[in-house]
């Protein structure tokens, strides 16, 4: 059946009556779920599994795949509005989304993350059309060395995300690298750190580190600042991105695509990852590097671009290969198995309806997201204009429901307030949240894919360097990490320690 | 006097028991609250679920499920251990939670704090290659392992009971393999499809895979008898090796010091559930089998799992100190 037999097969399917509104249902209630910080779409799509029953599986799938790509699309706005991350994946949202709404520009940044993940996502569905098969063999090839090798790069990345002293920020990586040490250890099953509390036997929650690290100390800056805000709600043409900030994002919104999508569709890869990437490439790759932090654009389209690519291509794998590469994908692969539909290679060839039906929604969802989140920009800019004495107990309070409803865990409100506490004061003193989110994320993958490896290898490190994806990763770490040494960078990287001494 | 005294007192008894009796009548009377020791959207979470609303239209109360799915259940057995033995809290885990890991780590809860109710399916596990390898039966395969030693073998854990299972081959026919441990199940089958590793120790999940040609099943392990799915796969005595570790079984539990007539309603209720159709046709989509317990049997077979496993632990130098 050759591809646009597959496509109008899916379109037909997807314009089904029922999958219209079960999608817009879906994509509804992942917004909502996106916007609320802390409650995940793995929660939601759990509770609604039951609801699925009674209707057909392709309904089923484009329901809560909607609650998936859907949240992505809503956890930008929390970010961006009050800098506290609606889901992990919009936690770099929040570095320069925030300072742009800080600054007046909250209808930009959220016009422009809202247009990124719609760009973003259509592209990536278009991919999932028509590479899959191939990029999935690819996907494949990465065993534990080349996991290894990309956290490596990864972690690189992660310097060119320090604005200030690198000294704090790699401090701060340590840091997060010891935090993401803390529960069962995989290799040997015993627990580290864990104080003998259960609760930690899984390791720190992202979500609590995260809300409490970026929202609770902003909240406790603003108390302390007491900043006027002065958000003046202009005409509706100021709430939407103007031409510059088009051309401004248009590279990193490619970019930041092509990175999402080929994090996305590595088992394990993922939105966090993928966007803490695009961040830094775009950090990497930009004219004006001492921006980022204070409110670049770019630093909010690259990441929003990447983070709905990784949503949309982490399908792949689960609908070519019935491989779930994330727990979101998990639970499809349990809707998929309740009604019936047994995943694996074979799924697109039994059940064509099913695949391409899903596909062809997710283009629509897509659609209606951007419809649902442009309107609602002016909404949300209102939403500023609120006292903040008035505004922050109610972000309080909804960061800890968030926070508490992950686990029913109460050690979890314990640690996002805790972790509001340190944050606030490593913002005082300049010590950046960002790189430690990012070594907390990176380094327990590195750590399991190193030991992996070499259990693999009996021991011999070659093993990094015969194989040809790993070795092609971990020389890209190398220039980049020479690069960052080379004087013209390093005159760079001095302007913006200047420029950021100036600004103190 | 006397007899006024013993006749209050006889009254007293038989209206304490008279009231003891219609308040297990009543029950259930709220909602009860089950908790599942996995997190949400796996299939032994799934089938709670299932078994949570077949309860619901035979009890009239609704029945809240809730994931602890922490620390491998330890936090959910911490949870129910402390929990009042009214029948309005229950936990779905594993049988591993009772009988392995109190031994293996520190929990904050004993493997008599529990009330044990049913068994209604057990994790299965085989030995699994991928379609295409040189080795297309077990003694192929035994030949290979015993002429390469040191193939490497992934699984959804370490000491988790796949994991076991593939040892107990390797002690049994003198083998030496390299365990490559994973974040759970589904990385096992990655990792066996990208070629990255020899064979799986496959818990499940890898079924699909079977059913659609990638993978080959060449041993069966944890079962006494043939697995009836596929009853041309050797079990362990077929190898000439002795039984590899029991199956650990998917149960339903209550907290220690339930009342006898809550724990027998419960019991009957749940038996119901798991026997009726559309719970048995879901299992068969999850690829689980149906393995029913009821209360006593289900206390036996934890005993003999336990000793079994504390054997295990005691020669692998795992107990906990």
């Amino acid at each position: 059946m050759d591809l646009v037999d597959n496509i109008t097969l899916g379109f037909s399917v997807a314009f089904q009556w029922q999958n219209l509104f079960f999608c817009f249902v879906g994509v509804l209630i992942g917004t909502l779920i996106g916007v609320l910080p802390g409650l995940g779409p793995v929660g939601a799509m759990a509770i609604l599994l039951p609801i699925t029953y009674g209707i057909s599986p392709v309904t089923a799938i484009v329901m809560l795949a909607g609650i998936y790509y859907g949240a992505q699309y809503g956890g930008s706005t929390t970010s961006i509005l009050v800098g506290i991350p609606g889901e992990s994946s919009s936690v770099v949202t929040a570095l320069d989304g925030h300072q742009m709404a800080l600054q007046g520009r909250a209808g930009p940044a959220l016009g422009i993350a809202a247009f990124s993940s719609f760009i973003a996502g259509t592209v990536a569905i278009v991919g999932l059309m028509i590479m899959s098969g191939p990029l999935v063999i690819f996907a494949l090839k990465f065993g534990p060395a080349e996991y290894f090798s990309l956290m490596v790069l990864g972690l690189i990345i992660l310097t060119y995300l320090a604005q200030k002293s690198m000294v704090k920020a790699l401090l701060m990586a340590s840091f997060g690298v010891v935090l993401g040490l803390i529960g069962l250890d995989s290799i040997t099953g015993m627990p580290r750190f864990t104080a003998d509390l259960p609760e930690l036997l899984d390791g720190i929650g992202i979500a609590p580190l995260a809300m409490g690290l970026f929202g609770v100390s902003e909240i406790l800056l603003n108390i302390e600042r007491q900043i006027k805000r002065s958000v003046v709600v202009k005409r509706v043409k100021n709430l939407l991105p103007n031409l510059q900030d088009w051309k401004d994002s248009a590279a990193p919104m490619a970019r930041g695509t092509a990175i999402g999508y080929l994090v996305g569709i590595l088992p394990g890869g993922g939105t966090v990852l993928s966007s803490f990437l695009s961040y830094g490439v775009e950090k990497r790759l930009s004219k004006e590097p001492e921006k980022f932090g204070k409110g670049a654009i770019a630093g909010v389209a690259g990441p929003e671009a990447s983070n709905n690519a990784a949503a949309q291509a982490g399908f792949i794998p689960l609908l070519s290969l019935g491989i779930p590469a994330s727990a979101v994908m998990g639970i499809l692969l349990g809707a998929l198995m309740i009604h019936g539909i047994q995943p694996g290679p074979l799924l697109m060839r039994n059940e064509p309806e099913l695949f391409w039906g899903v596909i062809a929604s997710m283009y629509i969802g897509n659609i209606m997201l951007l419809v649902l989140n442009l309107p609602m920009i002016g909404l949300w800019v209102r939403l500023l204009m609120v006292p903040y004495s008035v505004l922050f107990p109610i972000i309080l309070f909804v960061a800890l429901t968030g926070a508490f409803v992950i686990n029913g865990s109460i050690l979890d409100l314990y640690l996002m307030l805790g972790f509001g506490v340190l944050g606030y004061f490593m913002r005082k003193f300049d010590y950046e949240p960002a790189p430690l989110i990012l070594a907390f994320v990176l380094a327990p993958i590195l750590e399991i894919s190193l030991r992996q490896s070499l259990i693999i290898s009996g021991g011999d490190i070659s093993i990094f360097f015969v194989r040809p994806i790993s070795l092609t990763l971990l020389v890209i770490s190398a220039l980049l990490l020479l690069s960052a040494l080379i004087p013209s960078i390093r005159s760079k990287r001095e302007k913006i320690v200047a420029q950021a001494e100036e600004d103190v | 006097m006397k007899v006024k005294m013993v006749l209050t007192a006889l009254a007293m008894a038989v209206g304490l028991t008279a009231t003891g009796t219609a308040m297990a009548q009543k029950y259930p009377t709220k909602t009860i609250t089950m908790y599942v020791a996995f997190s949400a959207g796996g299939t032994t979470d799934l089938t709670a679920r299932a078994i949570a609303q077949g309860m619901e239209k035979i009890l009239g109360v609704p029945v809240a499920v809730e994931n602890k799915g922490g620390g491998g259940g330890t936090v959910s057995g911490a949870l129910l251990a402390a929990a009042k033995p009214d029948g309005y809290t229950l936990l779905v885990a594993s049988t591993g939670l009772l009988s392995m890991r109190p031994m293996m780590m520190k929990v904050a809860f004993k493997p008599s704090g529990f009330t044990p109710l049913i068994q209604y399916s057990e994790y299965v596990g085989s030995l699994t290659v991928r379609k295409d390898a040189p080795y297309d039966t077990i003694e192929k395969f035994v030949e290979h392992a015993k002429k390469n030693p040191g193939m490497t073998y992934a699984s959804s854990g370490v000491n988790t009971q796949q994991q076991i299972g593939v040892e107990t081959v390797a002690k049994c026919k003198g083998l030496s393999f390299k365990h490559v441990p994973q974040k759970g199940g589904s990385n096992s089958n990655t990792q066996l499809m990208g070629g990255h590793i020899d064979f799986i120790a496959g818990s499940g999940s890898h079924l699909p895979f079977v059913e659609q040609g990638e993978f080959r099943e060449l041993l069966v392990l944890h079962r006494d008898t043939p697995d009836p799915t596929k009853p041309n796969v050797p079990i362990m005595k077929d190898i000439g090796c002795p039984p590899s570790n029991p199956a650990l079984g998917m149960i339903v539990v209550a907290p220690a010091g339930l009342p006898a007539d809550v724990a027998k309603k419960l019991e009957q209720t749940m038996t119901t559930v798991v026997q009726q159709a559309s719970f048995q046709e879901l299992l068969k989509r999850f690829n689980l089998p149906y393995d029913f317990k009821d209360s006593a049997q289900l206390k036996q077979s934890l005993a003999k799992e336990t000793e079994w496993y504390k054997q295990y632990l005691t020669e692998n130098n795992l107990l906990l100190k």
